[in-house]
């Protein structure tokens, strides 16, 4: 996704709009306009979304343009996951494929298309330029932190973890990895959690966690509160009853051998 | 009636919907100093805020001025707000404003994306459940078309047509029987038009120029907005506001485009003042508007709670009053329904007790509001 010269060009995915807007469930969570990377693995697919890649060219107002790059199934290619990965979280990385894509997408390729040039190869230029994204070691042995966690995005062992949750991502794992902008408290990063059915991950760019921090997803509801259970109350309920039958046969015995 | 109150911004792309709204909501506690009422952000609010804050600073600091420091809007946003009525706690009303990216409102970008056509139907019911729409003109894109082809550039510059058109849907729902006690608050709101003003610390002389080439060009919009809602009132503010107050526009090009059938335009910039310093005018006015629209429209929902309070306790009364017999007395007094029945009206009294009070509070809270005078650039049409 990007957008043209023109100021009517606005934001658009050039290329194949993706069937599944995957990143949906955290898409409030994050900044799009921003620097962000969104990892989901679901049904052994590999997804990832990275936005604010930088463009060199402007629109007609004089704005940097930017690059949202979506790639869906990466799952079999463990190499082209930890470029996108690396590509994700550092400034180089994400400023070395913005470059990369200018040179598939720059001069006047991306109005063309947006001015509905039909251009059926969008993904393999991108390929083309993954593929030349320089090549990224697995992150060290170590776990993945808990099941739903927040950490410090400046943190090297927060960003380790994150790395290592995208690695059981990509061996079938379900659930998000994803950066934000957006979220800065372990307060809103519980409630992004409780916003998202499955487990997450969250680095937060700007914020005052200092350390990977469990975060917890809501259980079954509360139960029924104190008190009897229903069984139990309708024994009460016959006891008391009976009780009040035998107290009324004694009040009209003692009525009536006062009367009669 | 809306649980939580909406307002929305609505232009095309690149007319600047997010500095505008930065602006405003960039300095709210500064805006509404000495008013009855703050304006807190949510979490995700403050923070798409201080972005978009730190790069309109980030383009003042690198000394040449971008007027788009902005990134551009690329997703719809929901900024949520809690406005607060200051010597009560109790008064905590949420309100949400919508920006999207202009490009949405053309239907034939929603045509071609089903990104855009799923997240506009979302923004749609949003902004019909506004109870304001604020709608910012590009002012120089209005002032510097001087040949026919830039002045035929205007309208599509401006999507005036798709304007019209969300207003048209926007003033329809307004007038809807269950949205009329709602306010309705239409804000035209040019911005970039430091240069037509002598007001905040600029030479200009085009104020009544401006003023009148927004009257010609929106008339239109005005008179759907007016046939829509017959039924009601809609307050039409006229609001041009200096979205950084420093920088003046030094030249415009209107470059030809050959995916466009009209010219595009383009705008340089410069500082003025030494240091420059942001000087943002007019734009605590909308603020002031906004909140008094919420408290208005809360108001009106508190209203209602407290009849349907008063409605309910009326109730327990009639059943505690009427006639009964001896069978239905003795049920009624010994089954515990009596009991409960004073319980309940006692807790009605509490609420309606409550609502009363907080409704004073607000009344008051509005009344100091309306008293605070709005910028002299602000009319009302």
């Amino acid at each position: 996704m990007t957008r043209g010269t023109a100021r009517a060009n606005d934001y658009q995915f050039i290329g194949d709009e993706p069937a599944d807007r995957w990143w949906a469930p955290v898409a409030d969570q994050v900044l799009m306009e921003e620097a962000e990377l969104i990892v989901a693995g679901r049904d052994g697919r590999l997804c990832f979304l990275l936005s604010g890649v930088p463009s060199a060219r402007r629109d007609v107002i004089g704005t940097e343009v930017r690059y949202t790059v979506v790639v869906e199934d990466v799952a079999a290619d463990l190499d082209v996951a930890r470029k996108l990965l690396t590509a994700g979280l550092t400034d180089a990385g994400r400023a070395r494929f913005g470059e990369l894509l200018d040179k598939s997408f720059g001069g006047t390729v991306v109005d063309e298309i947006l001015g509905g040039a039909a251009r059926a190869d969008v993904p393999e230029l991108v390929g083309a330029a993954l593929r030349e994204l320089p090549g990224t070691p697995a992150p060290a042995d170590g776990d993945d932190g808990p099941r739903s966690w927040a950490g410090p995005w400046e943190k090297p062992d927060a960003l380790d973890t994150f790395r290592r949750r995208v690695e059981r991502l990509a061996a079938g794992g379900d659930g998000y990895a994803f950066t934000t902008h957006l979220l800065s408290t372990l307060k809103g990063a519980e409630a992004a959690n409780a916003a998202v059915p499955d487990d997450v991950a969250i680095l937060l760019v700007d914020g005052t966690v200092d350390r990977v921090t469990e975060l917890g997803k809501a259980g079954p509801g509360p139960g029924p509160g104190p008190g009897p259970a229903p069984g139990r109350r309708v024994t009460l309920v016959i006891g008391g009853l009976v009780m009040a039958a035998g107290a009324l046969i004694w009040v009209l015995w003692w009525i009536a051998r006062r009367l009669f | 009636m809306n649980p939580s109150f909406k307002a929305a911004v609505v232009g095309p792309s690149r007319v600047g919907k997010t500095t505008l709204l930065t602006a405003i909501l960039a300095e709210t506690e500064r805006l509404l100093a000495g008013s009855p009422v703050a304006i807190t952000p949510d979490e995700k609010t403050a923070n798409r805020v201080r972005a978009n804050r730190r790069q309109l600073r980030g383009a003042l600091e690198a000394g040449e001025f971008n007027a788009a420091a902005l990134k551009g809007t690329q997703e719809k946003s929901e900024y949520t707000l809690m406005l607060q009525s200051a010597g009560d706690d109790t008064i905590d009303i949420p309100f949400s404003i919508l920006d999207f990216p202009g490009g949405w409102l053309d239907p034939a970008v929603r045509e071609s994306s089903s990104r855009a056509a799923t997240d506009w139907a979302r923004c749609e019911a949003h902004i019909r459940e506004s109870v304001m729409l604020l709608v910012p003109i590009d002012s120089a894109v209005l002032m510097e078309a001087v040949t026919p082809p830039q002045r035929r550039a205007v309208p599509d510059l401006l999507a005036f047509e798709d304007v019209e058109a969300v207003a048209r849907k926007w003033a329809m729902t307004r007038n809807m029987e269950e949205y009329r006690d709602e306010p309705a608050v239409l804000v035209l709101a040019p911005i970039k038009c430091e240069k037509y003003f002598g007001d905040n610390g600029g030479h200009g002389r085009d104020a009544d120029r401006l003023k009148q080439k927004v009257r010609e060009k929106y008339g239109t919009l005005l008179e759907i907005v007016a046939a829509e809602a017959q039924d009601r009132d809609v307050r039409v503010l006229y609001a041009p506001i200096d979205t950084y107050g420093c920088v003046e526009l030094m030249e415009a090009h209107w470059p030809a485009n050959p995916v466009l059938d009209h010219l595009d335009f383009e705008a340089h910039y410069r500082f003025r003042g030494n240091p420059p310093r942001i000087a943002v005018k007019a734009a605590a006015t909308i603020m002031q508007e906004l909140c008094r629209c919420v408290m208005s429209g809360w108001d009106t929902v508190q209203k209602q709670e407290i009849d349907e309070y008063q409605g309910a306790y009326q109730q327990l009364l009639a059943r505690k009053v009427e006639a009964k017999g001896f069978r239905r007395a003795l049920t009624f007094y010994l089954g515990g329904e009596a009991r409960r029945n004073r319980l309940a009206r006692a807790a009605n009294q509490a609420q309606i007790a409550a609502g009363e009070r907080r409704r004073l509070q607000l009344q008051e809270a509005v009344e100091k509001l309306a008293t605070t005078p709005y910028d002299r650039r602000v009319e009302e049409w």
